[in-house]
């Protein structure tokens, strides 16, 4: 039984927006949410722009302070000390979608990936440019690279040098946001595979966010869907792109726009928008745009409860509603 | 699939250089290719590849220092290369627009939906109650809620589904024939992007537009062409029906990108990759600009091959051009 590596209870994230000409309330950006991550997992949390998942990504990161509840890692809450932030910060890393704004154009990248190390403490400049050279290599860049500035590398390449800055301090668990979003198609498969490749070598674990379905399909071994704020479904990612069982889930995975799919001609038309984050629906905030939706909908929230051996927030699945599934 | 009729805009060996310190960028290399009445044809390519300088070509609207420096672009007969700004100006909109990448800089952020839409009528002379009774038309077109209030919002107030769907009605707004969208779903998420899509089959059969879909994204090529042309570092490759182009494609670099494409429905260990980097513009090796990366290179190579093509399809490839003459 291995222990834990990340457990995120009840995390809220509420921001109080003002306009300057009146208006505004509280954006829950992310209200609370629960999931874990086991050392080796890699853990994803998908959705539409606005559901929360970059905020998420934030709290993980402790970049941003939670309105409430509690992360825990590796059974220590973080936070609690100086000293202990310190440990978390070096074992948890973070790589953004867009290498051309992630990396300083004016230091040469040995320097980048050398400074998480400078901020862990402890190395010699010898042993930091070994390290620089030793992750680099990792990466399937040149150690004598080094030297270079970010312009003078590809886009992908760029992305390798960012995860070899993660990779710098020894972490466990990285924090993935949009990692190959802004890649180019011929790109994309080298990171997902080098991505692949680094967390058994290493061991890591991964908190992938995402909106790119298919990416996440050939990364995760876990899956959380999030639909503003809240995890909707959640469960093992090969059974809920198999059988996704929250409405929502369905809707989102019936838009994926796939090489392999032929055109649908019909298709569900779901015009509807996303609503405003500052006046959430009432009861189930997906119930506006839901086509099961029943009369309990509006005016209850439903909590996230098993079924069909995972996690799903939906009142379909709490007393016998299967015959409106199978509809 | 649309029976091809008359050309409607046929493009014949379009050359555009653009100047820049370190010489002549060729951004389109000798396009020819023609779009036929009420089909949409993709354009799809990976960043740099010059899918985006050729629509700017097609319509005139050229970036600082580039020029076109050969070929032509005939609209209905009419041949659009070297006509004057103010000619130019003449066609555009009232035979073929445009819908921009990104709604957030397309739309200008000051002024209301209402005014930019007025602003376009007012060419065609329609101003006033009657201008607004058209916009008020031209948005419920676009399937935008509450048209006459939308008139009223700035564009900031609506989400980015919606600001597309204004980027599309002021495009409609002039009648054009031809319509020629730029990525225009990559900046908004799945499930609004397939409802956009959708929305512009729609529009095609009742208005009988003809569009060039611009995109790197072979899933929207899947769902939204009906044939495809492929660019590589300025040329076009492959073109075809879509279909057959992604089920049995003769390119090798068209093979190679929709290995390289992840599918939502089915998980792989490892994904294709395409090992190096398109060539620089202004750098682009004699011969095949894909033979660097190219696994079936052969002697010829060397020598730059043409689109040649039999049936409805084309290939600019000295190999899959004898295995075709074999068959």
């Amino acid at each position: 039984m291995t222990a834990t590596l990340l457990a995120a209870k009840d995390l809220t994230r509420h921001y109080q927006v003002r306009h300057a000409w009146g208006g505004g309330g509280l954006v829950r950006a992310v209200d609370g949410l629960s999931f874990e991550i086991q050392p080796g997992e890699t853990y994803a949390l998908v959705g539409e722009s606005g559901c929360g998942k970059s905020t998420t990504a934030r709290l993980c990161l402790m970049l941003e302070r939670p309105t409430s509840g509690t992360l825990t890692f590796d059974g220590e809450p973080v936070g609690s000390d100086r000293r202990a932030l310190r440990a978390f910060r070096s074992a948890v890393q973070p790589v953004f979608q867009n290498p051309y704004a992630s990396l300083n154009p004016r230091m040469r990248v040995g320097a980048t990936i050398a400074e998480p190390l400078i901020a862990q403490g402890g190395w010699t400049r010898a042993e930091r440019a070994d390290r620089v050279a030793e992750v680099l290599e990792q990466v399937g860049i040149p150690a004598a690279s080094a030297t270079l500035f970010p312009h003078e590398f590809s886009g992908g390449q760029r992305q390798r040098v960012a995860l070899a800055r993660a990779l710098a301090s020894r972490p466990r668990l990285l924090i993935l946001d949009e990692p190959v979003s802004a890649l180019d198609m011929s790109i994309r498969g080298s990171i997902i595979n080098l991505l692949k490749h680094l967390k058994e070598t290493e061991g890591l674990s991964y908190l992938m966010i995402s909106h790119d379905l298919a990416t996440v399909r050939h990364l995760s071994d876990r899956i959380g869907v999030m639909y503003l704020g809240r995890l909707v479904e959640e469960g093992d990612s090969e059974a809920v792109f198999a059988s996704p069982q929250h409405p929502y889930t369905q809707m989102l995975l019936d838009a994926v726009l796939d090489l392999k799919r032929p055109p649908s001609e019909d298709g569900e038309a779901d015009d509807a928008e996303v609503p405003s984050p500052l006046d959430l629906p009432s009861g189930c905030s997906f119930h506006p745009r839901c086509r099961f939706a029943m009369a309990e909908c509006p005016t209850e929230t439903p909590a996230l409860g098993p079924a069909n051996g995972r996690q799903v927030a939906c009142h379909l699945y709490r007393g016998d509603r299967s015959e409106l599934l199978a509809q | 699939m649309t029976v091809p009729g008359e050309a409607l805009l046929q493009v014949t060996d379009l050359r555009m250089h653009i100047h820049t310190r370190r010489g002549a960028v060729k951004a389109v290399d000798g396009v020819s290719f023609a779009l036929y009445e009420g089909e949409t044809l993709g354009i799809v390519g990976e960043s740099g590849s010059g899918k985006s300088m050729l629509c700017l070509s097609v319509i005139g609207l050229l970036p600082h220092g580039a020029r076109v420096v050969d070929g032509s672009v005939t609209l209905s007969g009419r041949e659009l290369t070297g006509l004057s700004a103010r000619e130019l100006r003449d066609v555009r909109g009232s035979q073929i627009a445009f819908i921009p990448q990104d709604p957030n800089t397309s739309l200008d952020p000051v002024f209301t939906v209402g005014s930019q839409l007025r602003e376009t009528l007012a060419l065609d002379g329609l101003r006033s109650k009657g201008a607004t009774e058209r916009a008020t038309e031209l948005l419920k077109s676009v399937r935008i809620a509450a048209p006459a209030e939308r008139l009223r919002s700035i564009p900031y107030e609506l989400s980015g589904g919606t600001k597309q769907r204004v980027a599309g009605a002021i495009a409609l707004a002039r009648s054009p024939r031809v319509l020629i969208a730029d990525e225009p779903t990559t900046a908004l998420d799945v499930t609004t992007q397939a409802a956009y899509l959708r929305l512009l089959r729609d529009l095609q059969r009742s208005h009988g537009l003809s569009i060039m879909l611009v995109t790197h994204d072979l899933g929207v090529v899947a769902s939204a062409c009906d044939r495809v042309a492929v660019m590589y570092a300025g040329r076009i490759v492959e073109t075809g029906p879509v279909r057959d182009v992604l089920e049995r494609p003769q390119h090798p670099y068209t093979r190679a990108l929709v290995a390289a494409t992840p599918s939502i429905d089915e998980r792989l260990d490892r994904l294709a990759v395409i090992e190096g980097q398109p060539p620089a513009l202004h750098d682009v090796p004699p011969g095949c600009p894909f033979a660097p990366r190219c696994d079936e290179r052969v002697e010829r190579c060397g020598e730059l091959p043409l689109l040649v093509g039999s049936g409805d399809r084309a290939v600019a490839c000295w190999v899959a051009q004898a295995a075709g003459a074999e068959r």
